[in-house]
């Protein structure tokens, strides 16, 4: 799935622990949902100060996805 | 740690050929010979040289570029860039047959993939250089637009004596605003809220009672 290498390309850039990364994607009808796991000591990288990276890589990931029509939601899990 | 490969004519040849390609001034190369240009038969030879690439050393430029080129490779969109680097700016133009994708609602993606990429660029960089994204002339585009919406907003302001409330804007658009607006005689304005993103107000300058 090209939107799953697209979110693993990102976070694989921005944390310390590449090798620690796991996406699992679980889709549905109208959406689909990204469980993202890192490294713990990565998990900051992620997020950021409240929450500001994450909700920027929602936003290109959605952009990522628009042309499917579907919505997406990135579940980060510590 | 990455590790290179060049071939010159020469060592120093294939010194000048990695530097190039990495961006990196040659003399900060962290260099290995592998093989040597035999003396007699010489003739047809190449140099081999294995260069160790820090993550420190290597080029804001050329990390920003492999970032986003390799980013939208995953998704089947090409694009490519022109970087022009000063003292501690880099500004990327972006060119790409999917530039609306690429910006967004109101530059939206613009601004995250932006965000992105200034944290990337500047990972384990012990000085902080400033990524610019732009697509299409979209920065100056959007300076105009927001210039337009604050002179129309002013004059409904001095119309009606009313003060207007702009939508949620970022640090740079909120300048815009402010900027457009500050030798206006008769109305004043101010960023509301909290956060990175605050709306600006424009109301009317009180001319009688100033405190």
């Amino acid at each position: 799935m090209k939107e799953k290498e697209f979110l693993l390309y990102i976070i694989k850039a921005l944390v310390d622990e590449p090798d620690e990364v796991e996406i699992n994607v679980v889709e549905g009808e109208k959406s689909t949902i990204f469980e993202l796991k890192v490294a713990s000591s990565d998990i900051g990288k992620v997020i950021g100060k409240s929450g500001r990276i994450a909700k920027a890589i929602r936003t290109i990931l959605n952009a990522a996805i628009a042309r499917s029509g579907k919505r997406i939601s990135l579940d980060i899990l510590g | 740690m990455e590790i290179m490969e060049y071939e010159g004519k020469t060592e120093r040849d294939a010194i000048k050929k990695a530097a190039e390609d990495l961006g990196i001034e040659s003399d900060k190369l962290n260099i290995e010979v592998i093989s040597e240009k035999t003396k007699f038969f010489s003739f047809g030879n190449l140099v081999k040289i294995r260069v160790f690439l820090d993550e420190k050393h290597d080029d804001p430029v050329k990390k920003a570029d492999r970032f986003l080129t390799g980013l939208f490779e995953t998704i089947g969109i090409d694009i490519t860039t022109q970087i022009v680097e000063d003292a501690n700016k880099i500004l990327v133009e972006i060119i790409s047959d999917s530039s609306g994708l690429i910006i967004g609602k109101r530059g939206k993606t613009l601004e995250a993939l932006q965000l992105l990429t200034n944290i990337i660029v500047n990972k384990n960089e012990k000085d902080w250089k400033k990524v610019v994204l732009d697509i299409e002339n979209y920065r100056d585009r959007r300076e105009n637009t927001l210039r337009e919406l604050a002179n129309k907003v002013a004059s409904k302001v001095k119309k009606t004596g009313k003060p207007q409330l702009l939508e949620p804007m970022n640090p740079f658009e909120r300048r815009v605003i402010h900027m457009t607006l500050q030798n206006d005689p008769q109305v004043a304005t101010k960023s509301e809220g909290a956060g990175n993103l605050k709306k600006v107000k424009v109301f009317l300058k009180k001319r009688n009672n100033r405190r």
